[in-house]
């Protein structure tokens, strides 16, 4: 996603737009930008500093591919209780009540079947029987979760990438907000959280051709969050599946959308709707659309 | 009602509460307080050749309340100035006229050459204000009222109107009534119709009007929009302009030898009917097209065709050609002027506004909106009309005058749209 | 043309429109919700331009109500 004012010079952290500055870091494994309605290019310099330092906070401490991370801990625990901090304790208690509200839909444990599903693009061949050898170490409920102790049963994941960027997103645009009262839009590889007075258009990208803006989105105060895009699916039976796991299958959802993009109060939220309208597969207009939730998808 | 039949539960209102809690946010309950206001000021400078000035500033005020309520306020001053036809026959050429109208002013006539004129000034208070509220079911309820004044008019009036959305809000219903009431205080009193009495018979004379309006909006597809409009209007009681006058003409010379006051029906019923198609075109150009068919018992029928192009040349700004066209039909007692050694007519006008004639309109707009979200627009139109220079029912020396001279109006507006919470946020911090 | 026959006629495109009507999703509304395409995208200069031309012709109503509550010569 690219913002409006957006000049891609990508060598330069802080850019000078049309009326606003940009600035640009990566995190998170993704492109990452902050657009700031200002012209002062000190003030630009010290919140891109805030939200490149929050970024790397947040990957830090919940990244499950770093060794150190609180997330590496929670998933090699091997069934020993841990006491958590206030701010994982939320995000477990959203994670409750997202999997509580999807009835069982969204999952953060879906993780570990990773190990069969490989959403490189290159086709595989796996079998319903090492499907249904995982499916054991899959489901919230057999996590014990007991606000601030978490047991996580030995062989079982918790994945909380699926929730950490859109947060990440709204917690950035938050501390941001705090030092200073301009409008302000954060993007986190497709992710977006805009405050302020300011209307700002983002380009969603054409799933067809990446780096296309396909088409525009105005959003003043809010989130965005897309689900979907080209880079991680798999072929399964011949058939292009998109990275989303269904929990109670064990198997990639069938007929999702390429891409789906919901704007709604928050990125955390937005960033739900959009994870729930890909688990509903064929189904996921159907879905947003009986949330009254505003959304843009692509087939 | 037709229910809709919901495929999934709704969990959108606890997804924004768990986000809400995770990010330790108090729910937004004021959400109203971050909606912006709108405020819209336009200049407006309404100028006629050789006849009426209109020097209308105005000032409209919206305030959006939580769940989709709002206040509308409009408030407007008209100056009025310039001379406006009284209905009666240029004079022979050297034949010095000078009457007096009721409303006091001097009345000349530039002999043989222009239609008499009265000279005309007064001002114009108006304000208006509507309530609007959801009412639930996909029902939306719209109340109002408005008052306005001037030294020689009153009026009151009131509207309600009830909005439904079916069928995902494809389609909209629309359900209006308006009432009004009138008060007429002509400068010298209400003269007595048909007749050159300028003794008064009353200093104040009443009409009341009903409105009643059933639209349907209909969305054809994702970038073609319809409505069609039914409203009608029935006035009762005082509908004569107590200024405009008839002539009496010689009927052999055409020379005016006197003249009386105008008299019409004291009710009227008019239907219209209105279809207004939008399009959109390109990526954010829009083709808007109308057609109103308007009839009513005082013979009077038109047409108005209204086009517009609204062409977003970029992100900001805007050009909207703009063209009308409108035709009408005389009412059954319009009658350029009465001869002698005729019986009275029971009814009689010569307002030109009660002839047929052409009207035509071009104008252009020019709209351009800032980075702060507030929009300027200026725009410039020309109006004419033309109707009849020499009817068939003219004599004598009537015949060689041009008894329909073309109305030429330009009309100039300037307009300013922001939302003054956000500018008084803009000036605080300087910016 | 009578009312009758005008009525008849708007009728008739409005059946035609109908036919060729799709129920068009939220997601699809973008367009229709932009500023240029809301019915009345202008009040202000409609209001004037109804004031206008109430003032200087027969007609009345059609884009609203009728009234006119001026007395405008």
């Amino acid at each position: 996603m690219i913002a409006d004012c957006a000049e891609l010079r990508l060598a330069y952290p802080l850019i000078q737009g049309d009326s606003c500055l940009i600035g640009k870091f990566d995190a998170m494994g993704c492109p990452c930008e902050i657009v700031m309605d200002t012209q002062g290019s000190a003030q630009g310099r010290t919140l891109l500093e805030i939200a490149i330092g929050e970024a790397r906070r947040i990957e830090r401490k919940f990244s499950r591919y770093r060794p150190d991370s609180l997330a590496s801990r929670i998933n090699h625990g091997d069934g020993r209780r841990l006491e958590l901090d206030a701010e994982t304790a939320h995000l477990l208690d959203y994670a409750d009540s997202c999997f509580e509200m999807s009835d069982g839909l969204f999952d953060i444990t879906t993780g570990v079947l990773r190990k069969i599903w490989r959403f490189d693009g290159s086709s595989q061949n796996v079998k319903a029987e090492d499907v249904e050898k995982i499916l054991p170490f899959v489901g919230w409920q057999k996590i014990r979760w007991e606000r601030p102790f978490l047991e996580v049963p030995k062989g079982m994941e918790l994945d909380l990438g699926g929730i950490c960027k859109e947060y990440a997103a709204d917690r950035i645009l938050q501390l941001l907000t705090s030092s200073a009262p301009i409008s302000m839009l954060v993007n986190l590889g497709g992710d977006i959280a805009a405050g302020g007075e300011r209307l700002w258009v983002v380009g969603i990208e054409d799933v067809e051709r990446p780096g296309v803006v396909s088409r525009t989105v105005r959003l003043r105060q809010g989130g965005l969050a897309t689900s979907g895009g080209t880079k991680r699916f798999a072929r399964v039976d011949g058939k292009m599946r998109a990275h989303i796991l269904d929990p109670r299958s064990g198997r990639p959802v069938a007929g999702p959308p390429r891409s789906v993009t919901v704007a709604a109060p928050t990125c955390t939220e937005a960033g739900f709707l959009s994870t729930m309208a890909m688990l509903h597969g064929s189904r996921a207009e159907a879905f947003l659309e009986d949330q009254e939730a505003e959304f843009w998808c692509h087939r | 009602m037709a229910v809709i039949k919901r495929r999934f539960r709704r969990i959108k209102e606890r997804a924004t509460a768990a986000a809400y809690a995770l990010l330790g946010i108090i729910p937004p309950a004021a959400a109203a307080e971050s909606k912006p206001w709108n405020v819209d000021a336009s200049f407006l400078r309404y100028t006629e050749s050789g006849r009426i000035d209109v020097t209308e500033p105005s000032v409209s005020v919206t305030k959006p309340f939580a769940n989709d309520r709002s206040l509308g306020v409009m408030v407007t001053v008209d100056s009025i100035s310039g001379s406006t036809p009284i209905g009666t026959l240029p004079q022979a050429p050297g034949a010095p006229v000078t009457t007096t109208s009721p409303s006091g002013h001097a009345t000349t006539s530039n002999p043989g050459v222009v239609i008499p004129m009265s000279h005309y000034s007064d001002t114009r208070f108006g304000t208006d204000g509507s309530w609007k509220q959801p009412l639930g079911f996909g029902l939306t309820g719209v109340i109002g009222g408005e008052v306005s004044k001037q030294s020689d008019f009153l009026s009151y009036g009131g509207n309600i109107s009830l909005a439904k959305d079916f069928n995902q809000k494809n389609t909209t219903v629309m359900l209006g009534l308006s009432p009004e009431f009138d008060t007429n205080k002509p400068h010298g009193g209400v003269p007595v119709p048909l007749s050159s009495q300028l003794a008064p018979t009353a200093i104040s004379a009443d009409k009341r009007v009903i409105g009643l309006l059933a639209g349907l909006t209909q969305v054809i597809n994702p970038r073609t929009l319809m409505q069609w409009n039914f409203s009608q209007t029935r006035e009762n009681g005082y509908l004569t302009d107590p200024y405009k006058q008839l002539s009496i003409v010689n009927s052999v010379t055409g020379a005016p030898v006197g003249s009386i006051y105008e008299r019409r029906p004291a009710s009227r019923i008019g239907n219209s009917l209105y279809w207004l198609t939008k399009y959109s075109v390109f990526s954010h150009d829009v083709i808007s097209g109308s057609y109103r068919f308007f009839e009513d018992n005082w013979g009077i029928r038109s047409h108005t065709v209204d086009l517009n192009y609204h062409w977003q040349f970029n992100e900001q700004g805007y050009f909207e050609p703009h063209f009308r066209f409108y035709h009408q039909s005389a009412a059954d007692f319009f009658n350029i002027g009465l001869v002698t050694g005729q019986p009275l007519p029971l009814l009689a006008s010569a307002d030109y506004r009660l002839a047929q004639f052409n009207g035509i309109t071009g104008g252009l707009r020019y709209g351009w909106t800032f980075n702060n979200g507030s929009l300027f627009a200026i725009r410039l139109e020309y109006y004419t009309q033309r109707g009849n220079n020499h009817p068939d029912s003219a004599v004598g020396i009537q015949r060689g005058f041009n008894l329909f001279p073309t109305l030429q109006a330009t009309v100039f507006q300037i307009q300013y749209n922001f939302d003054p919470a956000r500018f008084a946020r803009d000036f605080a911090a300087g910016s | 043309m009578t009312l009758r026959r005008a009525i008849a006629l708007l009728l008739l495109i409005g059946g035609v429109a109908m036919q060729g009507c799709a129920n068009v999703k939220p997601w699809e509304r973008e367009t229709l919700a932009e500023p240029a395409m809301q019915l009345d995208s202008n009040p202000t200069v409609s209001s004037c331009d109804d004031h206008i031309y109430f003032s200087r012709e027969a007609s009345k109503g059609g884009r609203g109500f009728g009234g006119g509550g001026c007395g405008c010569n």
